[in-house]
């Protein structure tokens, strides 16, 4: 079974990458969606690209644009409308770690809140996700069954846990080759 | 002593799990931050679901053992990925195993 982290942001050492259970992990190209020009910029060929926002509309938008990959809702906002372009477009939303990570208390309570009940929608529209950690060290890059065990405390069945960290991504970098 | 059916006591299942930290750590820290893990992550009602128990810290190897309820596990497992400093040191705490007896975790 091959596991795969498709969003580490540093530059993790293969032998740290095993060690840990991974097959590979992959720094994507991140663009920021802050307006709506920023999809234009991302260049052609660019392969793994993730494109971030709060902002629903532009995410709407980058679900209609080839030249992205993957996309990450930021804030976990719950747009049926989104879900469902991701889910036509087929086009994953990424569930990092890294922000349950650096967050405690209630602030974190609210954040996992908010993600379960986007999981929750993206099973039942039948958007596909992807467990990430958005390491940015060694300590924040998380082993498969950790990601395995947050994505169950997320909502996740073991099986659609396990699904989020293999098959989806490999379905990613094969679309993205 | 309280006797009890082995059918009806509690499931145990015990998690090992290595420490890395560039500085080093005494086992009364790693018990510390493996309980506020969970208590933090589970709260006192999920704690005390999950029953948890620090069993060990073997300081050579740089692993520790926890006990838990069987039907807690993985919330557990999760609790402890998510503890990111020890001691108010930069930490991790890596998932090894889960076992239901200790000798099954050290074999």
């Amino acid at each position: 079974m091959a596991f795969y982290d498709l969003d580490v942001r540093f530059g993790a050492k293969k032998e740290d990458v095993s060690a840990l259970g991974f097959t590979a992990c992959y720094t994507p190209h991140a663009v920021e969606l802050a307006k709506p020009g920023d999809l234009r910029k991302v260049p052609a060929n660019a392969g793994l690209v993730v494109a971030s926002s709060q902002n629903i509309n532009l995410l709407r938008e980058a679900t209609k644009s080839s030249r992205i990959s993957l996309l990450y809702n930021k804030g976990f906002q719950a747009d049926v409308g989104l879900i469902r372009d991701a889910a036509i477009k087929k086009k994953p939303f990424e569930i990092p770690v890294l922000p349950f990570l650096e967050s405690e208390g209630i602030q974190r309570a609210a954040l996992m809140g908010r993600a379960r009940f986007f999981i929750k929608l993206c099973l039942k529209l039948g958007a596909p996700i992807i467990i990430v950690s958005h390491a940015r060290d060694i300590y924040s890059l998380k082993s498969p069954h950790e990601l395995i065990a947050i994505g169950e405390s997320l909502g996740l069945e073991y099986d659609q846990a396990k699904w989020a960290i293999t098959e989806i991504p490999e379905m990613v970098l094969n679309a993205s080759r | 002593m309280p006797v009890v059916k082995p059918t009806m006591r509690e499931k145990r299942r015990y998690i090992l799990y290595k420490v890395e930290s560039d500085a080093p750590v005494s086992e009364e820290e790693v018990k510390r931050a493996s309980y506020n893990a969970l208590l933090s992550f589970l709260g006192e009602y999920g704690s005390s679901l999950a029953n948890p128990k620090f069993i060990r810290y073997m300081e050579a190897d740089r692993l520790a053992i926890l006990r838990c309820n069987h039907t807690e596990v993985e919330k557990a497992k999760a609790a402890l990925a998510l503890c990111n400093n020890i001691g108010g040191k930069r930490a991790a705490l890596r998932l090894q195993r889960v076992s239901g007896t200790i000798a099954g975790l050290l074999r």
